[in-house]
């Protein structure tokens, strides 16, 4: 079995706890100022943005938000584009890499002009920002676009896996149409085959591009014909977030235990287990970008793209007893214990 | 031996004290011993309280949790992990109400109670494990009874190690206030006093006691520096320092011993030892390893003149009748030292580190030249009866030169060197100074462990030679001494091979000094026989030897760490007793058919 320390789990990410507990809380400009932030988000606000603008109100700035929903729709994106060129926004926030790539486009994209270059651009809940193309390099990101990534790497979410149940064959079921997934799915599948076990792939079947939510149980009881373990749930929109009870019922049902690298389908549903960083504390961090650009007139470029130095292990303990699939002790020791 | 009545009292008056001091010091040693368990064990026990609470701790939230205990995974690894890091923790269990057991690690020992929780033994910590209020099983940790008596054994021998230093070292003053109060008696001629040698006793040991307080630790000392010069193997960077400290020792003798005679014995110990201190202090405080080794370069040529010096005195005030025991006083003061230098050393090193170690070790380097001034005075200055004048020096160094082809085409005195002497010298520097050190260290022995071990060697030497020494001469045969002397260093190095490593390399060491302590004797007598038939001075004769003998005594780390670079420590000291054994067996058969008993057994 794949032991794991508590030390492991802590040692990832830099001095991000620092920034976020240090810092003047002083408004550093005249408490007249108020800054224009535009937001680009997938479905609407979460515990993301709150942490963002507590953050920002915490250092006494007076912030005027606009709100935009792209919602995965790439012709929506461009209707925003057009919008915040017009506004010339302070700054603007972009949550999730088809917006953040819709707002900023990539660092190689010869079309450059039709993207946002000369406002600074932080993204959060962005997956894989180097194999997305959104930087060239975590820690001198340059250009107009910092961040944070909101995942865990993909070695500690596979020992989370294994230091929960020594499993052989893991099924991971994915929405082929979003470029975070198939990046997310092509780091899980070289660390899972580099230590010597199965990764059953079940991507979703796209009718027009798209995926539907009706393949998915077939798709699931599939994977649990082929032996199947356990569920591995990425950074995926369409799976985690937009269709995460009809996942997380479907595969409870099958008695298919859950893995999840982001926490809402734990936490709301009832997903198994996940390793995760609280979406606040991310929004925070988010917020701590924000800042430097704008109170300390940092360079967005020269701001290092950062996760949080903790995750957490997450585990759903009704779902637990239902499987009669119980975390080790040593995973319990520190996890957080939801559905009680 | 001490017909002198001065000598005699003095011999006696430090018996009875030392008898005094070891029996208190016993008392004193066996009463702490006997407080140290009883003191532990209540100590023990609120130690596995605390770790049980945790490990109860974890498994009441699981059972908060609703998890049943038989269905928690990784109960027993939770209980192995904890066991591990508690060496005093023999057993760890989860027992239902019922009494079965739903996870263990360990044995619990058959001789303690039956696992009845109403009638805990002492050495069980039971803890309820509960969800609501209600036990839902128990926790059963088990202390090792064994654990403690390890503890006190240690202990044990901790204590008697400091107690053989401490009367060692107390033996040495003692000696010494006696000589200093009952010489202080006027003489009735008014003429000089001669020259008291025992007072020459307490700055040889002192000295020797600088440089033998890094015994432990030296190897892996360098070993650390090691980084610093990436162009040196780590093998070489190990065993270069005591290689060349060899090597600068033996090439010191001939000019230390015309240099003290131009410039006087007492000059020549002082400044000899202030250079020690110099590379003493300088090897603490440098963290480079080529630095390291100049300057330990320079220590040793402080080292080497320092004890040639010393050395001269001891034949400068002795008549050819009792310069043997005028030598052995010295030779004691050097063995005292090898004693008391590892185990002290280690017990330094331990508590404040190497490099403090070594800045002792410059401290008692200029302690001794302050001792050898403030209890000679000018007593030493060159004066031309005592010093070889220069003319004379270079004379005999002359004569040297002419001696040694006559010495070197006689075959008696080549199997010697070859195959005892060398082999010998080789032993002591790659098995006792290194490979010991570093195969202890790598165990995780602390310091004072290794240094205690090194000094069983110094202490079976002790008592074995002088015994060694009178039965080879009464027996008249040096040569089968040699013989068994090799082979049974070859013996007694195979306890290395035992699985209790500590234990094994403690007897290995203890049984090859005293293979060790056999053979010196003989051999120095083989030399002065050889010297006598081709006719050359003994004196130079022995020079030569002891020359020969540590420049092959250089060549040890250097063999055994390459030994064990191919194989492991251990088969590298078996390997190097082999080369004793042979090289013994070999002697035996070259030197086979030399007339012993038509030479005279003494010296002239």
């Amino acid at each position: 079995m794949i032991s794991l320390s508590r030390r492991q789990w802590l040692q990832w990410g830099g001095a991000t706890a620092l920034a976020l507990s240090g810092g003047p809380l002083a408004a550093d400009e005249s408490p007249e100022r108020v800054w224009r932030i535009f937001m680009v988000l997938g479905r609407g606000e979460g515990a993301n943005e709150a942490g963002f603008k507590d953050y920002l109100a915490r250092r006494g700035m007076k912030v005027e938000y606009t709100i935009r929903n792209a919602g995965g729709d790439p012709g929506r994106i461009a209707e925003i584009l057009k919008e915040i060129k017009d506004v010339c926004p302070d700054l603007i926030y972009t949550w999730g890499t088809p917006q953040t790539r819709g707002v900023a486009g990539t660092w190689d994209d010869p079309r450059r002009c039709d993207h946002i270059r000369d406002i600074p651009v932080v993204f959060t809940f962005v997956a894989a920002p180097l194999d997305a193309r959104i930087v060239r390099n975590l820690e001198r990101p340059g250009g107009n676009v910092t961040g944070t990534i909101h995942i865990a790497p993909v070695e500690a979410q596979v020992n989370t896996i294994l230091a929960y149940r020594s499993i052989q064959r893991l099924a991971v079921v994915y929405n082929p149409a979003e470029r975070n997934s198939l990046l997310a799915v092509e780091g899980l599948r070289a660390d899972w085959n580099r230590r010597g076990l199965t990764l059953i792939e079940a991507p979703t079947p796209l009718t027009d591009g798209k995926p539907n939510p009706d393949d998915l149980p077939g798709l699931l009881a599939s994977c649990r014909d082929q032996g199947a373990e356990m569920l591995y749930i990425g950074p995926d929109t369409f799976i985690a977030t937009t269709h995460r009870k009809l996942v997380a019922d479907t595969a409870l049902e099958l008695r298919l235990p859950t893995f999840s690298v982001t926490e809402l389908i734990v936490r709301s549903e009832r997903a198994l287990f996940a390793l995760s960083s609280s979406s606040y504390g991310i929004g925070r961090l988010t917020g701590v970008k924000a800042a430097r650009i704008l109170l300390e007139g940092q360079a967005p470029g020269d701001i290092p793209v950062e996760t949080l130095r903790r995750f957490s292990v997450v585990i759903n303990m009704a779902t637990a007893r239902a499987l009669s699939c119980y975390p080790p002790l040593s995973l319990l020791n520190f996890a957080e214990v939801v559905g009680l | 031996m001490n017909r002198d009545p001065i000598r005699a009292l003095v011999f006696r008056l430090t018996a009875v004290t030392v008898a005094l001091l070891v029996a208190l010091s016993l008392l004193a040693g066996w009463s702490a011993l006997r407080s140290f368990e009883q003191a532990l064990f209540p100590e023990l026990r609120l130690k596995a309280a605390g770790v049980a609470e945790e490990l109860a701790r974890q498994i009441d939230r699981a059972l908060d949790y609703g998890i049943p205990l038989t269905e928690l995974p990784g109960l027993t690894e939770t209980l192995a992990r904890e066991a591990a890091e508690h060496a005093d923790i023999v057993h760890v269990a989860v027992e239902a109400p019922d009494g079965r057991i739903l996870a263990a690690h360990g044995a619990r020992p058959a001789w303690l109670a039956a696992p009845d929780r109403d009638a805990a033994s002492e050495y069980d910590i039971l803890t309820p494990l509960t969800s609501g209020g209600v036990t839902q099983a128990w926790l059963r940790l088990s202390l090792d009874p064994g654990w403690l008596t390890r503890a006190s054994g240690d202990l044990m021998l901790e204590v008697a190690s400091e107690l053989l230093v401490a009367v060692l070292i107390t033996f040495e003053i003692l000696l010494l206030v006696v000589h200093l109060s009952l010489t202080r008696r006027p003489t009735r001629t008014g003429a000089p006093r001669p020259v008291n040698l025992v007072f020459l006793r307490l700055p040889v040991f002192l000295f020797c006691l600088s440089e033998e307080l890094s015994r432990p630790f030296m190897p892996a000392y360098a070993q650390q520096l090691a980084p610093t010069a990436p162009w040196l193997p780590v093998d070489l960077a190990v065993s270069l320092p005591i290689t060349l400290f060899m090597l600068v020792w033996a090439l010191s003798q001939p000019f230390g011993a015309r240099f003290s005679g131009r410039i006087g014995r007492g000059h020549a110990f002082v400044a000899a030892a202030g250079l020690a201190a110099i590379g003493l202090t300088m090897t603490a405080l440098t963290e480079d390893l080529l630095a390291f080794l100049v300057w330990r370069c320079v220590t040793a040529l402080g080292y080497g003149i320092a004890l040639i010096a010393a050395q001269g005195v001891a034949v400068d005030h002795t008549t050819p009748a009792d310069r043997a025991s005028g030598l052995a006083l010295f030779i004691g003061a050097l063995l005292a030292a090898g004693v008391c230098g590892p185990v002290a050393g280690g017990i330094v090193a331990d508590q404040a580190g190497p490099s403090a170690t070594l800045l002792v070790g410059a401290g008692l380097a200029l302690a001794a030249a302050a001792a050898l001034v403030l209890l000679f005075g000018r007593s030493l200055r060159p004066v031309p009866s005592a010093a070889a004048p220069s003319p004379a020096a270079s004379a005999a160094a002359a004569a040297r030169t002419r001696i040694f082809p006559r010495l070197a085409r006689d075959p008696r005195f080549a199997a010697l060197i070859l195959c005892s002497a060398i082999p010998a010298k080789i032993a002591a520097t790659g098995i006792l100074f290194c490979l010991i050190p570093l195969m202890l260290a790598e165990q995780g022995a602390a310091k004072a462990e290794i240094g205690r071990i090194q000094m069983l060697y110094f202490l079976a030497f002790i008592i074995v030679s002088p015994l060694a020494a009178s039965l080879a001469d009464r027996w008249r045969t040096q040569r089968g001494f040699i013989l068994v002397g090799g082979l049974a260093t070859l013996a007694g190095l195979t306890p290395m091979a035992l699985p209790d490593a500590a234990w094994g390399a403690a007897l290995a060491i203890g049984l090859f000094g005293l293979a060790q302590a056999m053979i010196g004797a003989p051999q120095l007598t083989l030399v002065t026989r050889i010297a006598a038939r081709i006719e050359v001075p003994e004196i130079a004769a022995i020079g030569w030897y002891r020359l020969l003998e540590r420049l092959g005594g250089a060549l040890g780390p250097l063999l055994a760490v390459a030994l064990a670079a191919i194989w492991s420590y251990r088969e590298a000291a078996l390997g190097i007793g082999l080369l004793c054994g042979l090289g013994a067996l070999l002697f035996w058969l070259v030197y086979r058919g030399t007339p012993s008993a038509a030479l005279s057994e003494n010296s002239p």
